[in-house]
């Protein structure tokens, strides 16, 4: 079946490759978490990967040109229910780009639809704005862009944002990579990737 | 254009007064530019006049017209390009449809980034209804046989909504910009960040979508991106967009970016030949002296002269933004230069 994000673990076409390799372009600063999964032929949840504070490899920090940045997880309160933990990203440098790279790979057809929620917070910021944040679906190397959108204002208080993507290219295996436009720090959680058609989803942390 | 320096400065000092007035009820104002200074900002082209997201200007009788972001559609009018004056707004009320379609919307009445076409009998206003951050927007049109408000057939009517966007989209229904072919097709380039400036056919004689299910067309993406404005020169389509965040006062990044493209649906090239959708885009105007984030790019053809009308945050005014004119021309491969000053 096309346009699956499923596990490597989950038998049949509907595949997950988790891959350590990071590609030219990657430096790594930290990698946690862990994942469950669940039933994957009856379209509810493929995937969760629950924070936890065993490393696991789930995600890396993203950092080309001269960016400068580091990723951590920190145990917060009002964020998900069940789930103390959080994805701190800070950026202090944005170079080219600065961001979180979510390693696990999916597959991803042109012209189909995406769907990205996640939490959010932010500090609150002397101009009081929010930070932008770039959402892109790619090739490990970088090199194809399959879908990216930018949300111009994440922050404040926890929040639940929703990003479509709409995949322009077919490939076997993107990465999501979340980036942002301006130094600072954010807080994210609960990062699930669906496809819109079919329900199933990529969760992570 | 050609006015004293004394009596344009006056002019400025005038009309940045009659616009900060009503302001002062909510803000502490920009502090006044001294006549020596704002007969400076003339030369660099500031009309002085306080507005964000300008329209295209547009000519109806013997006078031009802007529109631009706020309550109701607000709109500035000028007989010479240099004095311009508060022109009515669009809106007595909030159109129906608003609260519902965009219920964040504070007021129902706050209206961003409009754009004017004359086409056939009618003028074509399209706005933006939409909240900050969000994608949960729409573009609406409303139209009008004048924009003389002393005509007796001058009256706005709404017409509804012409594109929408939800999170389920890849894209944010505002900041849309008018433009007509040669051809006389009518197309819509319109978005503002999540997934880059996009376009749609109209239908001339509606004004509306030429088809419920016709195509989106990409045409820019960049991290920030908004503004878009199309304008065609020597068969060549040029698409201009704006790079950066607005709206931050002395902070704003906004600068003014251009492609072009044989084909008015792309792809648009910068002058290296990259693509406007994976990031290209030549700079055709950037901060320099007080004119801060130059933005919302709109182009006049008065005879054999161009000229080139935008937004800035007036750094000598703790970024007040304020609308600007200056000449532009076209240099020997065709791209759109803007020059420094009126002179």
């Amino acid at each position: 079946m096309a346009n699956t994000m499923s596990a490597n673990t989950v038998a049949g076409s509907l595949r997950f490759k988790i891959s350590f390799l990071l590609s030219s372009i990657l430096s790594v600063a930290v990698a946690y978490g862990s994942d469950s999964i669940t039933n994957a032929s009856t379209g509810k949840l493929l995937l969760k990967v629950e924070l936890t504070d065993q490393p696991a490899n789930e995600f890396v920090l993203l950092k080309t040109g001269d960016a400068q940045g580091s990723l951590k997880l920190e145990s917060v309160t009002n964020s998900s229910a069940g789930n103390s933990n959080a994805l701190v990203l800070t950026v202090s440098k944005v170079g080219d780009q600065c961001g979180v790279v979510f390693v696990r790979s999916a597959e991803v057809e042109s012209g189909q639809w995406y769907d990205l929620t996640f939490r959010a917070r932010t500090e609150k910021r002397e101009n009081d704005r929010g930070y932008g944040l770039t959402i892109s679906l790619q090739s490990r190397d970088g090199r194809q862009l399959c879908a990216r959108t930018t949300l111009p204002e994440v922050g404040g208080e926890w929040r639940d944002y929703t990003v479509a993507l709409h995949s322009r290219l077919s490939h076997p295996a993107v990465t999501l990579t979340i980036t942002m436009s301006e130094p600072g720090t954010i807080w994210l959680d609960d990062i699930t990737l669906r496809q819109r058609q079919t329900g199933r989803e990529m969760r992570t942390p | 254009m050609r006015t004293s320096d004394s009596l344009r400065a006056l002019l400025l000092l005038l009309f940045t007064w009659s616009t900060v007035a009503p302001a002062q009820q909510r803000f502490n104002p920009p502090p006044p530019l001294s006549v020596e200074e704002a007969a400076r900002q003339a030369e660099l082209g500031s009309r002085g006049v306080r507005l964000h997201d300008p329209s295209t200007i547009v000519k109806c009788k013997d006078e031009y017209w802007i529109f631009y972001t706020g309550r109701d559609v607000r709109s500035y009018r000028s007989k010479d390009l240099v004095k311009w004056e508060a022109g009515p707004v669009v809106f007595s009320n909030s159109p129906p449809w608003v609260a519902e379609a965009v219920p964040a919307n504070r007021s129902g009445r706050d209206f961003w980034a409009p754009d004017v076409i004359h086409v056939g009998d009618r003028y074509m206003l399209y706005y933006s209804v939409s909240s900050f951050g969000k994608n949960t927007s729409a573009i609406a049109l409303a139209t009008n046989p004048t924009l003389d408000p002393a005509d007796p057939n001058y009256q706005w009517n709404d017409e509804g909504i012409v594109i929408k966007s939800s999170p389920r989209d890849d894209f944010n229904a505002i900041d849309p910009a008018l433009f007509q072919d040669a051809d006389g097709s009518l197309w819509m380039p319109f978005g503002s960040f999540w997934g880059g400036i996009k376009m749609i056919q109209l239908d001339p004689k509606t004004g509306k979508r030429i088809a419920p299910d016709s195509p989106v067309y990409g045409l820019a993406h960049y991290d920030s991106i908004e503004a878009p404005f199309i304008y065609r020169h020597e068969g060549k389509y040029l698409l201009f967009v704006n790079w950066g965040f607005c709206c931050r006062g002395t902070n704003s990044t906004y600068e003014i970016r251009v492609g072009r493209s044989d084909k008015v649906t792309g792809p648009y090239l910068d002058r290296d030949r990259k693509d406007l959708l994976v990031g290209g885009g030549t700079q055709v105007l950037g901060t320099e002296d007080v004119f801060i984030g130059p933005g919302h790019a709109g182009i006049l053809k008065e005879g054999d002269k161009y000229w080139f009308g935008f937004h800035f945050y007036n750094r000598a005014q703790r970024g007040s933004s304020t609308y600007a004119i200056r000449p532009m021309r076209w240099d020997k491969d065709g791209w759109p230069v803007v020059e420094k000053a009126l002179k």
